[in-house]
């Protein structure tokens, strides 16, 4: 089978919780009771809707909508006063003390989501991705080596490193655990964090005001530069079949030799 | 101990095996051991002794005897002769020490390393007939010259109109005697120098045969170079049983060495790569050469316990 | 008592053979699929090398020869597995339960499992030796092409005469493969990575490398996809011999080979001794043989036949 590639992943290095992409999501917890509806916005532009009902029958502790593909999500309940299938696919239920991951599977992304609703006690419910509040997550994976600014819209900056993959080194991005950053009033904690690429960064808002995390590429690291293999070959005459130098031959003391093991004439 | 223990290949045939290989040759090569006018290649008929031949032979068109010229009658300076055949009909041969058939006092005991060989010989001459005879004038007391010219005239006579009624009156005979007379005066011509022709045949009733016990003993040599080596037969003495006088057989046996060791036994000589079923002739980097004589191979060919024995080495390029 | 014995002396002999080994040249080819992967090869070989012990109880055993790979083409073709980011936990579960409560979403690095299809030249990798026990055989050839109303003269003008052929008959062919070169393990990295970067193509450097990275080392992905233990030549002997037949293949050419398609040599029967001479014409002195027989013994090989 043929694949293709998810190349937003590797194209869009920039990140902001305002406008999500892929390998990056957010998490925020709808804790009172209520039915709400909520709209997933593009370059300020309705894309489409859903509706999501927060109830203590519902067995959800996470709930992941796609906000690419609203209407096929997994965790889409068939249990909804829905008029047709696709209503279907755009209704949620989540626990009141579960989780709604919202996130960007495929395409260019640039989403943000708003909910809005009155919960079951008359209070007013609104959610806006674009400004973050105290207990929600941001969720976010680099693929891209360098060196990268980490800014809140409160004035908060931090850097982040992403380590350029070492060859051999491949064991260690298994079971890689993700690293915690807290966003305050005015900092990051830590301020500056040295990755893996890939590897998991968890942004917990802890902000009074609404926080809008920017993660923009500084300085990238390509790796390091190739150079072409400097190969000395010395062949014992008359053993043509022996690979290997000795180790006790100082190659460099045989007038004939030259890179590449070829003679000079 | 092994066969090979000195050589690489090595090569034996026993009395029973080479008598049939001699059979063999005999039966499908006929012409190596038959000899005969060209009147008795076309009338095998007349011959001493019916020949065997193999089918193929004749299916091939091989000529079962190998002709010769007639038997030149003294003084007729060549041009006259007498049919004749020389068939050597039997042939077998005894290895040491010598089981297949005895030898006469002549040439026993059979040595180490010698082959004895026995040959029935019987031979045959187209005389002429009463009739030829009879048309014959009466020899007249002329000079040389002139008693050649009757002699020839003489015999054109009788062979005139007669040729039919004759054996051994064949037309090209009859063509060759009108070159030499002009039919209106039958005077003779003197010839102009040209390639002397075979003698004109005498016709007969049949062959007067006689046959001869002929018993050899010889070697076997390995000869020629590297890569072309052959086995041959080499004669060491030869003897006619009962036969006399003395002279005569001497004479006859003289006749039969020479025409044994120049003629029959080159021909019969085999290839060395043969002997050994060309086994390595696949190899294009191996040629094969007898083993030289040593301590160890002091004799090759070897002639012992009744069997022919070659060894032969290999030698790469 | 035969008429005829001609004894082979064992350096003869192995000249014999060495003319029969160098005309044996081995091609083949195959492919199977396992599931998980798919494996093929395309090889051709010959042989060089091996050395000769006749025996007395009627066998030879040729040794140590060499299978000199010409062409030795090994694909490997298999599926990446779904390569994806995120999924690490982001909220445990309160105390006391363990778990993960909320996980980050995992996102996919492609659409499918892409197939990554690996070619390998292992000409210079495998070193393998076949050895033979065999006996002798004598067969008797009546060439097909030879027609009911021929003589013996007008079946070799048509060049379809009878033969005495004298064959090897294997008793085993075992074959070692002794040495898969530890250079394999790089080849078959090598190769995986060549695979992945033309599947990735467009991609720039660092995500190719962040893609192995994600992979887990090609090699890791490849033993696991492909199960291979931690020999890696070990597992190519095995994944070859054994899974995919090659080797029996093999093993089952050479016996054919010596058995039944290259005798040791041949000899037309009748058998020519002295030669034609067309110009006169004579045919050539042919020599019925019979009763032919074959053995070895310590040292030579002794050839036995009457004259018919």
């Amino acid at each position: 089978m043929k694949a293709k590639i998810n190349h937003h992943l590797f194209t869009q290095v920039n990140l902001d919780s305002g406008a999500i992409t892929c390998a990056a999501s957010i998490v925020h917890n709808f804790a009172q009771l209520g039915t709400y509806s909520g709209s997933v916005m593009r370059a300020d532009q309705r894309e489409t809707e859903f509706h999501l009902v927060v109830t203590k029958e519902s067995k959800n502790m996470q709930v992941d909508i796609d906000l690419s593909e609203v209407g096929r999500a997994a965790s889409a309940t068939d249990k909804c006063a829905c008029n047709n299938e696709l209503q279907a696919d755009r209704h949620f239920e989540v626990n009141p003390e579960g989780y709604v991951v919202f996130y960007v599977s495929q395409g260019p992304g640039g989403y943000s989501v708003s909910v809005t609703g009155k919960a079951d006690d008359e209070n007013t419910v609104q959610f806006d991705s674009t400004q973050l509040r105290y207990g929600d997550l941001f969720i976010v994976s680099l693929l891209r080596p360098g060196l990268f600014s980490l800014t809140n819209t409160n004035g908060a900056k931090g850097d982040l490193v992403v380590a350029y993959p070492r060859r051999g080194g491949e064991a260690n991005l298994k079971n890689m655990q993700p690293v915690e950053i807290r966003c305050l009033e005015k900092e990051f904690v830590p301020p500056k964090v040295e990755l893996q690429v890939v590897q998991g960064q968890i942004y917990r808002i802890e902000t009074k005001e609404g926080s809008r995390i920017k993660i923009d590429l500084q300085r990238a690291d390509d790796g390091p530069k190739r150079e072409p293999e400097k190969v000395f070959q010395w062949r014992k005459p008359g053993r043509a079949k022996q690979a290997t130098p000795d180790k006790n031959t100082n190659p460099v003391k045989d007038p004939g030799l030259t890179k590449g093991g070829k003679k000079s004439d | 101990m092994a066969f090979t223990n000195n050589c690489s290949l090595f090569a034996a045939i026993d009395e029973e095996g080479i008598n049939r290989i001699v059979r063999h040759i005999m039966r499908q090569r006929p012409s190596l051991f038959n000899y005969g006018t060209a009147f008795l290649r076309d009338h095998p008929e007349y011959l001493c002794e019916r020949i065997d031949v193999h089918p193929w032979v004749t299916a091939r068109g091989n000529p079962i005897i190998t002709v010769e010229d007639p038997l030149p009658i003294i003084g007729t300076d060549g041009s006259l002769g007498l049919n004749f055949c020389f068939q050597l009909t039997r042939a077998e041969i005894d290895f040491h020490p010598g089981s297949v058939f005895d030898l006469p006092p002549q040439l026993r005991p059979l040595n180490e390393q010698r082959f004895a060989f026995h040959v029935r010989v019987c031979g045959g001459l187209g005389c002429a007939s009463r009739e030829f005879f009879d048309r014959l004038k009466p020899r007249e007391a002329l000079p040389e010259r002139e008693f050649r010219k009757a002699m020839l005239r003489n015999s054109q006579n009788a062979f005139q109109g007669s040729s039919e009624r004759f054996v051994g009156m064949d037309s090209a005979a009859v063509a060759y005697a009108d070159t030499r007379y002009t039919k209106d005066d039958r005077e003779f011509k003197e010839e102009e120098p040209k390639p002397k022709l075979p003698p004109r045949p005498i016709p007969f009733d049949k062959l007067d045969c006689f046959c001869l016990d002929l018993f050899a003993v010889g070697h076997f040599e390995l000869t020629g170079a590297v890569g072309n080596q052959r086995l041959v037969g080499k004669l060491d003495g030869l003897e006619i049983v009962d036969i006399q006088p003395e002279g005569l057989e001497n004479s006859i046996e003289c006749y039969l060495k020479l025409l044994i060791h120049m003629v029959i036994l080159p021909r019969l000589s085999i290839a060395l790569e043969v002997l050994v079923f060309e086994i390595l002739d696949g190899n294009a980097t191996i040629t094969l050469a007898a083993t030289p004589i040593s301590a160890t191979v002091p004799h090759n060919p070897a002639i012992e316990d009744n069997k022919l024995k070659i060894f032969v080495n290999m030698e790469a390029s | 008592m035969s008429h005829l014995t001609v004894a082979v002396s064992e350096n003869a002999f192995r000249e014999l053979f060495n003319t029969l080994r160098d005309n044996l040249t081995f091609a083949a080819s195959d492919s199977r699929d396992f599931g998980a992967f798919s494996a093929s090869y395309s090889v051709a070989a010959h042989l060089e090398g091996g050395t000769i012990d006749l025996r007395n109880d009627n066998t030879v055993q040729i040794k140590e020869l060499d299978i000199l790979w010409d062409v030795f083409q090994f694909g490997i073709g298999f599926d990446i597995p779904e390569l994806c980011v995120g999924g690490f936990c982001i909220i445990p579960k309160p105390w006391p339960w363990s778990g993960c409560l909320v996980r980050a979403p995992r996102i996919c690095v492609f659409s499918a499992d892409p197939d990554v299809s690996l070619n390998l030249d292992l000409s210079s990798i495998i070193r393998s030796e076949i050895s033979i026990t065999a006996r002798p055989v004598i067969k008797y050839r009546v060439d097909p092409g030879r027609q009911s109303w021929m003589s013996d003269l007008d079946a070799e003008d048509a060049n379809v005469p009878n033969k005495w052929q004298l064959f090897i008959d294997p008793v085993t062919v075992d074959i070692d493969v002794f040495d898969v070169a530890d250079i394999v393990a790089d080849l078959l990295m090598d190769a995986a990575e060549a695979a992945v970067n033309g599947l990735l193509g467009w991609l720039p450097g660092w995500a190719k490398s962040a893609i192995l990275a994600l992979l887990g080392g090609i090699i890791d992905l490849i033993r696991d996809i492909l199960d291979i233990p931690d020999d890696i030549g070990e597992w190519l002997s095995d994944l070859l011999g054994v899974s995919l037949g090659f080797f029996n293949t093999i093993v089952n050419f050479v016996a054919d080979y010596f058995a039944n398609q290259t005798p040791l040599f041949e000899f037309e029967d009748p058998y020519p001794i002295l030669p034609a001479i067309p110009s006169i014409p004579l045919n050539p002195v042919k020599l019925p043989v019979r009763d032919l027989s074959l053995r070895f013994e310590d040292t030579e090989m002794v050839l036995e036949a009457n004259v018919g």
